[in-house]
């Protein structure tokens, strides 16, 4: 029996139908706009300084250095990027169950909102942080919305605007292809000026 | 990576425990594993251990680490090779399934019978011996590797 090879305490997992194939704060949110259309999907960014999501190959495309996903930076395990000059930092984030260096979330901002950050970053030779389709902190809300489409959802949080896109029709070709239940873009403003932007695949 | 190996699978979490006096006690939990990225864990011998308060109001805080107001994470070790890094055990929160954690099913008074009854267990003895059994386990280690494809919305 099972329970002979114990000698204390022991967690089983053990199957029993098979055949099923198949930040610290609570946020205070304020719906603004919301012209999300779940048929008409955006155009997702990917990648970050030729980092890419789901890719832990890409990884050599940004640094040589051992990366070591670091638990309680955010939520999930996390590397942090610092740039060449110490102003921006990415944060890639490793979803559990995922092999190494296989980041399914990008964030991205300011060091000085974030300087604890510089002590456990690993600095790259790039200046500044811009996504495939050029999503980069500083850029006005016109600009954005000139990369990004309308098709977006507009809130305030704790008196910050952000933009929210999302991706999670099953016919789309992001979702169908990664299998993954949603993709988002959400970034946030000041004075109508980027300082943040996440965007990636949310953990199921 | 192998989305044909990420089927979701339904599990029983069977928690035996060996009282001083011999007595033996069983608990069992109904859960999930896989259905996304990798799928379920490898079958083998792990430890649990290192609870986490992943609910609301926390720095930890993760919707898919959250259900029916209950969130929490406790640390699942591989005691082998592998390619699959920070598996965890917590409530099966957003979409049914995991990337390989054990997603905790049921509602707020089961899955906080089951923290409580591991974090009890774990604040006397730091460490619990875990074996994973999951028949037709397509036991994917991660390291067959897979990329995003290319898209275009």
């Amino acid at each position: 029996m099972l329970m002979n090879k114990i000698l204390l305490f022991s967690l089983f997992f053990l199957l029993s139908c098979s055949g099923n194939s198949n930040s610290k704060m609570e946020k205070e949110t304020t719906l603004i706009r919301d012209t999300i259309d779940s048929k008409i999907n955006i155009q997702p960014d990917l990648s970050v300084n030729g980092l890419k999501l789901l890719d832990e190959s890409s990884v050599r495309n940004i640094t040589s250095k051992k990366l070591l996903a670091k638990d309680f930076i955010r939520a999930h395990p996390a590397v942090v990027f610092l740039s060449n000059d110490n102003t921006q930092y990415l944060i890639a984030s490793q979803y559990e169950g995922d092999i190494a260096s296989y980041f399914s979330l990008f964030e991205i901002g300011y060091l000085r909102d974030q300087p604890a950050l510089d002590s456990v970053g690993v600095r790259i030779q790039y200046n500044n942080f811009i996504s495939d389709s050029g999503l980069k902190l500083g850029m006005d809300l016109n600009q954005l919305i000139e990369l990004k489409g309308k098709r977006y959802k507009e809130y305030s949080e704790h008196g910050v605007k952000v933009l929210s896109y999302t991706i999670d029709n099953p016919d789309s070709p992001l979702i169908r292809e990664t299998g993954l239940p949603l993709y988002f873009i959400r970034v946030s403003l000041k004075n109508n000026k980027v300082f943040k932007i996440i965007f990636g695949f949310e953990y199921p | 990576m192998g989305i044909s190996e990420s089927a979701l699978t339904a599990i029983n979490v069977t928690l035996f425990l060996i009282l001083a006096d011999g007595t033996e006690r069983d608990w069992t939990y109904k859960a999930v594993a896989g259905g996304f990225g990798n799928g379920a864990p490898e079958n083998g011998e792990y430890t649990t251990d290192t609870y986490r308060d992943r609910s609301r109001n926390n720095g930890d805080y993760s919707e898919g680490m959250n259900k029916d107001g209950v969130g929490f994470s406790f640390n699942l070790n591989p005691q082998f090779d592998t390619g699959r890094t920070d598996l965890r055990i917590h409530p099966d929160g957003n979409n049914e399934g995991t990337r390989g954690c054990i997603g905790m099913s049921g509602e707020k008074m089961i899955l906080t019978n089951f923290r409580d009854n591991i974090k009890n267990i774990i604040q006397v003895k730091r460490s619990i011996s875990t074996k994973v059994m999951i028949n037709n386990n397509p036991n994917n280690d991660g390291r067959n590797g897979g990329k995003i494809p290319n898209v275009n919305e």
